[in-house]
């Protein structure tokens, strides 16, 4: 039995018995860590509005002998502006899902926290000369999240025979992590799974995603065809990693249909 | 030793009930063991009955034992307003105040992405169509002051507002007999945004 103190974000809750709620936190310190709100679900209590995801805090956990309990929460930054608008909603709460999907409990990795908060950071800030595009925060997320993983998509080289990408339009298959080069397309008509057409254009957008300065994102600016085949390309290669496809994404595609590109000007 | 047979059952089946262990399920049915028969033969029938008997109201969505409701058909309500919450017991707790007169709307759920819960799963879309073919003039969001309640609410009224009709939403902020030194930042920051004047 024991308290410690981990400076996290909360990813999602669940719902525990009567009044209680567990939450999933990705600390800088400890990785993953799900830990019970003890009355969280009741209005008074003060880790109700402490402990509603995408909130940036100081945790103090106390370590049981099943899940960790926590005492106390001193909220740095709440993200209302993330919460309080349902495009930025969907495409925070598409982050947390595939975090939460992607890595396991108690492996520390405190450069995927970094990307967490800075990519919610930039979210959130959607006023003034400084805002970053909304899918252009996700899609860089998306990128590094999977390369912080072991899974960065292979944009350089033909994952057939290692030569120089130089058509104007690539393949990129999942199953590979990577893009082929028209002649070893030719050789393997027999892929396992289907591939996604990518344009060069796009390619070296999603090179800039992978690798670019995260402080200059803003500076990108990323034309719809090509936002089209970013999406397109990483969500392939996520769900080739995941057992099944992230669930908040057809929340997001549906907002995005029916609210105008899901915009984020009005809550 | 195990116990008698229909014992077991008994035990096996109050432990599929929410919150219920094998310990407290054990304890209950032997309780219920020792409890007069009519007692016991009263809860099973209660049980029956309102599993026989209860079903959802075809307006609003609430539990009701006749279609449509109580409230829904109720002269005396106020027809112009109606109140959007997630669940039939949300609809309870708004009553118990007695301060609202109007109709309500009961969502069975509220939008939450991660858990694959869309606005097609929930009764949005009954929602709308009691809006185009009523006299109402406002609807009041009532989901709770979470992620998903107010995901809802905000989906809701991106909807409902192009009708011309009037959008609220229940004010965030202090419990009422609360200390303020207690209160999380999330809730005062709140309360401070939706401050009036005196």
């Amino acid at each position: 039995m024991s308290l410690y103190r981990a400076e996290g974000i909360v990813l999602r809750t669940r719902a525990l018995g009567e009044a209680d709620r567990i939450a999933t936190i990705y600390t800088r310190e400890a990785g993953k860590v799900r830990a019970v709100a003890r009355g969280a679900r009741r209005p008074r209590c003060r880790l109700s509005g402490s402990t509603e995801p995408f909130t940036h805090a100081e945790f103090l956990l106390f370590r049981g002998t099943g899940l960790d309990n926590i005492s106390q929460v001193e909220i740095r930054e709440s993200f209302q502006a993330i919460r309080g608008n349902l495009g930025l909603m969907a495409r925070a709460s598409y982050m947390a899902e595939l975090l939460d999907r992607t890595t396991e409990e108690g492996e520390p990795a405190p450069e995927i926290f970094q990307l967490l908060l800075k990519c919610l950071r930039m979210l959130a800030q959607q006023d003034g000369p400084g805002a970053v595009d909304p899918d252009t925060v996700l899609y860089a997320y998306e990128a590094r999240l999977l390369r912080y993983l072991g899974y960065a998509p292979m944009l350089d080289r033909c994952m057939g025979c290692g030569g120089p990408m130089g058509a104007r339009r690539l393949v990129f298959y999942p199953s590979l992590g990577g893009v082929l080069c028209e002649g070893c397309r030719g050789n393997r008509e027999q892929l396992d799974t289907a591939g996604v057409e990518i344009s060069r254009r796009s390619v070296e957008f999603l090179r800039w995603l992978l690798s670019g300065d995260l402080e200059r994102l803003g500076y990108l600016r990323i034309p719809p065809s090509s936002k089209n085949e970013i999406r397109e390309v990483l969500h392939a290669h996520e769900d080739f990693r995941l057992d099944s496809p992230l669930k908040s994404r057809g929340f997001l595609d549906r907002i995005t249909e029916e609210f105008d590109g899901g915009d984020v000007k009005d809550g | 030793m195990r116990y008698a047979e229909p014992l077991v059952r008994l035990i096996s089946e109050l432990r599929k009930l929410p919150g219920i262990g094998p310990k407290t399920a054990q304890r209950l049915a032997i309780f219920l063991l020792g409890a007069p028969e009519e007692d016991v033969r009263s809860l099973a029938d209660a049980i029956i009955e309102a599993k026989e008997r209860i079903t959802y109201c075809s307006i609003c969505g609430n539990l009701t034992d006749m279609d449509p409701c109580g409230i829904c058909s109720d002269p005396e309500r106020d027809r112009s307003v109606i109140c959007v919450v997630e669940e039939p017991k949300d609809v309870l707790a708004m009553e118990r105040t007695h301060e609202f007169k109007g109709l309500y709307h009961v969502l069975n759920g509220a939008i939450s992405p991660m858990d694959g819960v869309g606005p097609e799963d929930i009764r949005i879309k009954e929602l709308i169509a009691r809006l185009k073919d009523g006299p109402v003039r406002e609807v009041v969001l009532a989901t709770d002051p979470n992620v998903e309640g107010e995901a809802t609410a905000m989906y809701i009224s991106r909807l409902v507002k192009p009708l011309g009709i009037r959008v609220s939403r229940l004010a965030h902020g202090l419990p009422v007999g609360g200390d303020l030194e207690y209160a999380d930042e999330v809730t005062l920051a709140k309360a401070l945004e939706g401050r009036y004047e005196l």
